[in-house]
This record gives structure tokens, C-alpha cells and sequence, in this order.
């Protein structure tokens, strides 16, 4: 029983140039506790998709609920509900320090700067950077910045995190990184949304998978399941499973 | 991993950063005041302020130097202009063209004037986070009427926060135009416009993106303001930028 849908999305259709691109009526519900894999081709949608599960585009027609409140009515509820890790780190961090930058997101919810503190000093702890909390976000390696983007999005303490291509530009060591964050992360409790061309590497941890194509919902099923079919929508198949072998887990 | 450049704020334990923002900011108005008025013996005593405090904040000089090398040519275009411009006794004819000994001391002075007054903007940029210098900019607008202080604070701040990413920005469309022979190129207004036509478009880029991932984390002019904290320290500092400005305006 997966209970009531923390997120709804309902004939969602986004139109950038009148032409009908971007998205064409997805339809789908996002419950508690899943992990959610998104794949698809290059310009099929997921971040378009994504910003309106965060409630920064509003539909040109059809509906996003989050938590029962749909985002047109109240944006704000979905952005505080909904935390969007963007693709690139750079032009995410605005804080001078990396200690900073976490504490921007409860700055803006108005917190009092004691359950700052607490928020920042937690989500340095989660995403291990507690010796980097003076540097400055620039001197920061990519793996080390895409965790602070991570960070700064957790403070908050959403319900969802969706992550829009999480593991373009980082080395192995980052990525492994990545992957125990975003593992540590659903077994707390976080609902995971991730966009990935890079699939094998939390093909295990995805509870769930969706593919998109030109704008459509084409596949909505359980990893497995869709694995042999991936190529037909341009998603590269994992190479274990091409080989006929067992999908191993990318953690350490 | 990132740079950063000459006006990158750094955390450290120097002095400076010590300063509550409001007195910083006040002391070094008072100290770019008194530069543009003072005599030779005031002019010496600031500059040996300046380089102590630069010292302090460990402010390296040679990568300072190069990252000012623009602006020195700016200060050579003022020393040649006034050496030539001003009446005096002549040291040097070429062509017709004659140098006055008045001239060039009076061209010295001015660039050395203006030098320092970059220098306490570089001290200042460099020991002050934007978000601290949002709040001092807030607290100072509160008793001005008809004035949005959150707004024009927040203004304030992204500006602080742009420049230091597009001279990074610039610095990047620079180097990859040099890797493919720019320097070949010898007309200077189509050298100007190769560089400032990708500059405009990826600064227009980053806002776009900045504004979006700000957005996304739920910014607006109603955050939890910074703590200001004064102690004897920015007293006594306002103190002597109060004398040093009064000694230079009295000496002028």
C-alpha cells in the first residue's frame, strides 16, 4: 500500500514556442520513500519536468500537486516541499563560504540563525563536509561542489530531492561519494527523484523508473522490467545486463 | 578546482575580518576620503596602513599586481596626461611635446591616490562576505523613507556577488580565445568585440541560472538578517579613520 501521492502531476503540458515542445501531457504520481530513476534523450523533458515539480515554470495547461496544495495556487509550498539539485553546481552555490551558502535556503524560510546553525552543522555532517565549511565555494573540486549543492538544497529539509544529472563531471571517487549520499539519504526516509544518462549507477537503489520521450511519459515501471527495452528510447542499457549478468551496486 | 581572483571574499582570522561590516564600511569611506585629500606625509601613512592590513589578510602581491594590470594602465594614462597637461618646468621634449617636472609629480600623486582607493575596495571586497555587506547596506537605508532597504540591499549584494564571477567568466572567454591565436588578431575594436560578444551571453547565462537556482531555494527580500556583533576593536578603528581624515583635510 504506497498511501496518499506527495506529488500528483496531472495532463501537465509545458509549450516554450508555441510549436508544442517541452512537455506533452505526463501524468503520474510520486509517493513517499520511492526512488525514482528518470531517463530519456537529450531534450526529452526531465528538466522542464523537473522545474515544475519545484514549482519554477507553471504548466501552460493540466496541473502539479505537491502535498495536496497544486503548485499554481501556492509556489511557495512546493519549493520548500520539493529541493531541485541543479546540473551544474556553479551557478547554484551563491554563498561566499561553504558554511554560507547551506545556511542560504533556511535564511530564506526565516528561521531563527540558532536552528540555522543546527541545519548548516547537520548538513555538513551529512555530506561530509565539516573540513570545508570556511573555504570558499569556488576553490572547491566538482564532487566537493556538488555536494555542497546537495547540502544547501537539504538544509532545508524537503521531502523530495530531485537531482537533475547528478554524476555529469565528476571523477569515480565523487561519484561513489554521491551514490552513499544519495543511498544514506532514502534509507532516512527522502523521497529521491534523479535524472540520469549514466543509469547503472543507482539502477539497484531506483525503486522505480520512468522514460521520457519528446515530452512523453513512455515507461513507467520497475528498473528491471524496462532494462532490455531502454535502447528503443535512447538510454544506454547497463553493460551487465548486455552481457546477460547481474546489475551490481555502485556504493562502496 | 575553481579560482579565485583579486576581489573573491576569503574567510581568515586577520583583523579585518573581524570588524562588524557597518564600522568597516564607514572607516573605509572616511579612508577614501582622506586619500583624495591628503598631503605627501598623510599619503605615506595610509599607504603604510594599507600594506599592513593587506599584509595581515594575506593579499599576495604578484598575483594582485597581474590581476591589476589593466587598471595600471589606466594609473600610466593619468601620470602621462597630467605630466603633459600641467605647466611647469620642462624635463623632457620630444617632438614638441614637453613633460613638466610639476606635471609628473602631480600625475604621481593621482595615481597613487587612485591606487589606494582600489586597494581599500580590494581590502574590503576581500574581508567582507556580501550577505554581510547586504545587512550593513539594510541597517543604514532603515531610517531613510521611501526607500525598499530589502530590496535595494539585495541589489547590492548580487552585484557584489556578479563581479567577482564575471571577471572569472571573462578571464575564462580570454584564455580560450588565446588558445586559438587571438593574439593574432590586431584589430583592437574587433579584439574588444570577440571577447565581450560570448562574455555578454554567458554573464547572461549565469544570471539567468543564478536567478532560477535562487528561486529554487526560496529567495526573497524577507530572509533572517545577519547578526551584527561590535566590540572596542571598531570603536578604536573609527576612531583613527575619524583622526586620519580630519588630519587630512586640515593638512590639504
Amino acid at each position: 500500500m504506497k498511501g496518499e501521492a506527495l506529488i500528483e502531476v496531472k495532463k501537465l503540458y509545458h509549450d516554450y514556442d508555441g510549436q508544442g515542445s517541452g512537455i506533452q501531457g505526463i501524468s503520474l504520481k510520486i509517493f513517499r520513500r520511492e526512488f525514482i530513476l528518470v531517463a530519456g534523450r537529450n531534450g526529452s523533458g526531465k528538466s522542464t519536468f523537473f522545474r515544475h515539480l519545484n514549482a519554477l515554470l507553471m504548466p501552460t495547461s493540466g496541473e502539479v500537486i505537491v502535498n495536496g496544495i497544486s503548485t499554481r495556487r501556492n509556489p511557495i509550498s512546493a519549493t520548500k516541499s520539493v529541493g531541485l539539485v541543479f546540473q551544474d553546481p556553479d551557478t547554484q552555490i551563491v554563498g561566499e563560504t561553504v558554511f554560507d551558502d547551506i545556511a542560504f535556503g533556511p535564511e530564506n524560510l526565516k528561521l531563527s540563525r540558532k536552528t540555522i546553525e543546527e541545519r548548516v552543522k547537520t548538513a555538513l555532517a551529512d555530506l561530509g563536509l565539516e573540513d570545508l565549511r570556511d573555504r570558499s565555494p569556488a576553490s572547491l573540486s566538482g564532487g566537493e561542489k556538488r555536494r555542497l549543492a546537495i547540502a544547501g538544497v537539504m538544509a532545508m529539509e524537503p521531502e523530495v530531492l530531485v537531482l537533475d544529472e547528478p554524476f555529469s563531471n565528476l571523477d569515480h571517487a565523487g561519484t561513489l561519494d554521491l551514490i552513499a549520499c544519495l543511498e544514506k539519504f532514502h534509507h532516512a526516509g527522502c523521497t529521491i527523484v534523479v535524472a540520469t544518462h549514466e543509469i547503472e549507477k543507482v539502477f539497484t537503489l531506483a525503486t522505480r523508473m520512468i522514460i521520457l520521450d519528446r515530452g512523453r511519459l513512455v515507461a513507467d515501471e520497475s528498473p528491471p522490467v524496462l532494462v532490455k527495452q531502454l535502447e528503443t528510447f535512447g538510454v544506454r542499457e547497463p553493460c551487465a545486463s548486455r552481457f546477460g549478468l547481474e546489475i551490481m551496486p555502485w556504493a562502496r | 578546482m575553481g579560482q579565485v581572483n583579486a576581489f573573491t571574499y576569503v574567510e581568515s582570522r586577520a583583523f579585518i575580518n573581524t570588524l562588524d561590516v557597518r564600522y568597516k564600511l564607514v572607516c573605509m569611506s572616511l579612508l577614501s576620503l582622506a586619500t583624495l585629500k591628503a598631503s605627501l606625509p598623510v599619503l605615506i601613512l595610509i599607504t603604510a596602513m594599507v600594506l599592513g592590513v593587506a599584509a595581515n589578510l594575506r593579499v599576495r602581491p604578484v598575483p594582485l599586481l597581474s590581476a591589476l594590470k589593466p587598471f595600471f594602465l589606466l594609473l600610466a594614462l593619468v601620470f602621462i596626461s597630467r605630466s603633459l597637461t600641467t605647466p611647469g618646468e620642462t624635463v623632457l621634449d620630444v617632438w614638441g611635446i614637453t613633460a613638466t617636472r610639476q606635471g609628473a609629480v602631480a600625475g604621481s600623486l593621482v595615481s597613487w591616490r587612485f591606487f589606494l582607493v582600489m586597494m581599500l575596495g580590494i581590502i574590503f571586497s576581500r574581508s567582507t562576505k556580501p550577505t554581510g555587506v547586504k545587512g550593513a547596506v539594510q541597517w543604514f537605508l532603515r531610517p531613510v523613507p521611501f526607500v525598499d532597504q530589502a530590496r535595494v540591499a539585495v541589489m547590492v549584494s548580487l552585484f557584489l556577488r556578479f563581479l567577482p564571477m564575471i571577471l572569472l567568466q571573462a578571464s575564462e572567454v580570454s584564455q580560450a580565445q588565446r588558445s586559438r591565436c587571438s593574439a593574432l588578431e590586431k584589430n583592437p575594436i574587433k579584439q574588444m568585440l570577440n571577447l565581450s560578444t560570448p562574455l555578454l551571453r554567458k554573464t547572461f547565462q549565469s544570471a539567468d541560472q543564478m536567478a532560477d537556482a535562487m528561486a529554487a531555494r526560496c529567495y526573497s527580500d524577507d530572509r533572517t538578517d545577519p547578526e551584527f556583533f561590535t566590540s572596542t576593536c571598531d570603536t578604536a578603528a573609527l576612531g583613527v579613520c575619524l583622526l586620519i581624515m580630519a588630519v587630512s583635510f586640515l593638512s590639504s
